[in-house]
């Protein structure tokens, strides 16, 4: 075969050309073929028709060719680059192999920073991204009275329980008048009324009860796994007294026995009957009252507690169409006139109404995202750590890569190099990362002390790992890519001719360390006070149950000022009107110990 | 074009064409008139089957093609046996000679095989 001639080198200078290639490639065959013929003594343009007539459908011919042309051009392509990117890889183990204590320190500090950032994503997914664990919790709806103290700035915030909290009568009234929602419910938040000493079978235990009004969980949407919910007649003055057991409570006190159904119960040396047995999934702790946990459910028998104050907190369900502006504009009109019919109402009960997943997590809405750039940043200062690492350690491998940029590598090559180690390094970090955020993410789930709400049902879930992945390439390109820019830029002969050791680095080399140190700097800056008011999102841990563990009287000491803080420190429920309350607990920002309280976080807990 | 020409069974004409590259690296036009002139004009491969067939034994690999110029110094497609191909070749050639072998058998028997045993 003759040889190819030099200009036939830059016909592909363009890039390959598959479909030309088989025009050339079908002309050159009619074309012999006409030679051929003419040899045999046909004229030219006879030879040259009855060549074409020969071929057929030169054009479907043509089409086919250009198709596979095509199809051979990307498999090509695909194979080098596949090709290359074994290569790479196997040379990138090759030298972290090499490399040991760099390649380990970075992927353990990769791990840290990948963990920490899973980890608060789980979370922040779990409270202000995923919807409520009910069905159609779109729909729920939470109703605060205090509208006007809060807006006033005399509230304790709106934490304050007595600001969110209705009367029994005004409960009553809106229930019955309102038209935005399919049903509207209560509890009594001061969960210190709600202490019973269980005795009977086995030891005498404290437990936790909160008192739910009839239509609770038909309203949440939430069906009692075993048994059946309260009837009319529990929940009436004078009815027989039921008890709905939460799902923990009955495996531990009564080991999963099913039996304990219809049985009674004797609290505070009152006889209650088991009507059921909530599903595991439900946990009025890690909704309404992050950290606590709460035993059993006792129907809230209004009538005792009409004289009581403020002691109902409303959750409703909008009817389907129904919008919590409507329901919003509303309350604006049913509360005043309420108000007008009932001289001896304390307050005018002026309510704001917010979607429930609002009140669940819309206080720690802003110190979660705080919490979520703080991680963030951390992973910054790692990449800049890291990228600084990657530096540190191209000045001593300048010569290798100067070596192979002189036998042909592009710089595009060298950079993928670059980037293949760093996304080799990155990914060891992030599933070292990632079995770290597991671990974490299911300690966490367990403390049911810490005062996060919906914290049982934090997980590492599909989005999680999406994020990881996000954040994986986003390091990857960053710490990868820094020193890459920088080495490839560099002027090759002289790294050529240093000597391989002691590679002074150039002004650029200076130039960016420098850059990546100031940057690591100010990013510290920004975390340290971003960090001291973050902690109060965990300092909702509280310093132990203290129980009052004293025998039961004939009533249970409600009233009695307790030690405990936060929610239960306002325990004094029965005299409380919004006026009163909000002299009585700190609302300047301090709890009544003077420690000031975290007001970011929301909860102030001890 | 006669219909007394052998229609070739499908599949073999790549393996016409692989032992056509057999003796070196030819283009297209010289592989048909190569087929032709060995088989005594009796196989007569069409152009709108050889190119397909020869762009899909380049994408298997059997094949690589060059350019590179023709006799006349016009600039053609050479195409190459790869070490593949060849190996390829040896694989049909033994497959297609069994089954020309067993057909032959069948064909040319002039009496019914024994009967058999047990």
């Amino acid at each position: 075969m003759p040889k190819i001639p030099m200009w036939r080198r830059y016909a592909r200078l363009l890039g390959p050309d598959p479909a030309a290639d088989v025009k050339d490639e079908l002309r050159f065959h009619i074309d012999a073929k006409v030679d051929d013929l003419v040899e045999q003594g046909w004229s030219r343009h006879e030879a040259r028709h009855e060549a074409e007539r020969q071929f057929g459908d030169i054009q479907s011919v043509q089409d086919a060719g250009e198709r596979l042309g095509r199809e051979m051009d990307r498999n090509m392509r695909n194979r080098d680059f596949w090709g290359a990117c074994a290569q790479d890889f196997r040379y990138s183990l090759r030298t972290l192999r090499k490399d040991r204590g760099f390649a380990i320190i970075t992927v353990l500090i990769l791990a840290l920073g990948i963990a920490a950032n899973t980890a608060v994503f789980s979370v922040v997914n779990t409270v202000l991204l995923r919807p409520l664990p009910f069905p159609e919790s779109e729909r729920l709806a939470w109703l605060a009275s205090g509208r006007d103290l809060i807006r006033k700035g005399t509230g304790g915030g709106g934490d304050d329980l007595s600001n969110i909290t209705y009367t029994v009568a005004a409960f009553e009234e809106f229930q019955r008048h309102n038209q935005s929602f399919q049903q509207v419910t209560s509890y009594n938040p001061f969960l210190a009324n709600g202490e019973f000493l269980l005795t009977g079978q086995g030891e005498p235990q404290i437990v936790d009860a909160v008192l739910v009004a009839e239509n609770f969980f038909p309203t949440l949407g939430v069906e009692p796994m075993l048994g059946r919910n309260f009837l009319p007649q529990e929940c009436r003055k004078g009815g027989t007294p039921a008890v709905l057991l939460s799902h923990a409570f009955w495996q531990r006190r009564f080991a999963g026995d099913p039996a304990i159904l219809g049985q009674a119960i004797t609290m505070d040396k009152q006889s209650f009957t088991v009507a059921g047995v909530l599903p595991p999934t439900f946990d009025f702790g890690a909704v309404f009252s992050p950290g606590t946990k709460i035993d059993v459910y006792v129907p809230a028998v209004l009538d005792n507690m009409r004289n009581w104050g403020n002691t109902l907190a409303m959750v409703g369900r909008l009817k389907p169409g129904s919008s919590i502006a409507q329901a919003q504009a509303e309350a604006d009109i049913l509360f005043p006139q309420f108000k007008a019919a009932h001289k001896e109402w304390w307050g005018d009960y002026v309510s704001r109404i917010t979607g429930l997943k609002e009140f669940v997590s819309g206080k720690l809405r802003r110190s979660l995202i705080v919490l979520w750039s703080a991680v963030g940043l951390i992973l910054l200062i790692v990449c800049v750590n890291l990228s600084n690492l990657m530096l540190a350690r191209a000045a001593t491998r300048s010569r290798e890569f100067a070596l192979r940029s002189a036998l042909g590598a592009g710089r595009g090559r060298l950079i993928r190099q670059l980037l293949t180690e760093s996304l080799i390094l990155s990914s060891a970090g992030a599933s070292l990362g990632l079995g770290l955020a597991f671990a974490l993410t299911a300690y966490l789930a367990r403390q049911g002390s810490i005062a996060l709400p919906l914290l049982n049902s934090v997980r590492v879930d599909g989005a999680a790992l999406l994020w990881t992945l996000l954040i994986t390439v986003a390091v990857t390109v960053i710490f990868g890519l820094t020193p890459g820019l920088n080495i490839s830029s560099r002027n090759l002969q002289g790294a050529l001719k240093d000597s391989g050791r002691g590679t002074t680095a150039g002004q650029t080399h200076e130039r960016l360390r420098a850059t990546l140190v100031i940057s690591e700097v100010a990013l510290s800056c920004v975390l340290s006070p971003g960090d001291v008011a973050q902690r109060g999102v965990y300092s909702g841990r509280r310093g132990g149950r203290r129980r009052r563990y004293a025998p039961a009287g004939p009533e249970p000491q409600l009233g009695v000022p307790r030690q405990r803080q936060g929610l239960r420190q306002r325990g004094d429920s029965r005299c409380t009107g919004p006026d009163r309350d909000a002299g009585l607990s700190g609302s300047n920002g301090h709890a009544p110990d003077g420690r000031p309280r975290l007001l970011l976080a929301g909860w102030s807990e001890e | 074009m006669d219909k007394t020409q052998l229609e070739l069974i499908r599949g073999t004409l790549d393996v016409l064409i692989l032992k056509a590259l057999a003796w070196g690296p030819l283009h297209g036009y010289a592989i048909t008139s190569l087929i032709r002139r060995q088989t005594d004009d009796a196989l007569l491969v069409e152009e709108g089957t050889l190119y397909p067939a020869l762009w899909r034994l380049e994408k298997q690999g059997w094949v690589e093609a060059e350019w590179g110029l023709s006799a006349n110094n016009r600039k053609a497609k050479y195409y190459g046996l790869t070490a593949n191909g060849r190996r390829h070749l040896r694989a049909e050639t033994r497959t297609w000679e069994a089954y020309a072998a067993a057909v032959g058998k069948m064909l040319n028997a002039t009496s019914p095989p024994l009967a058999e045993e047990g």
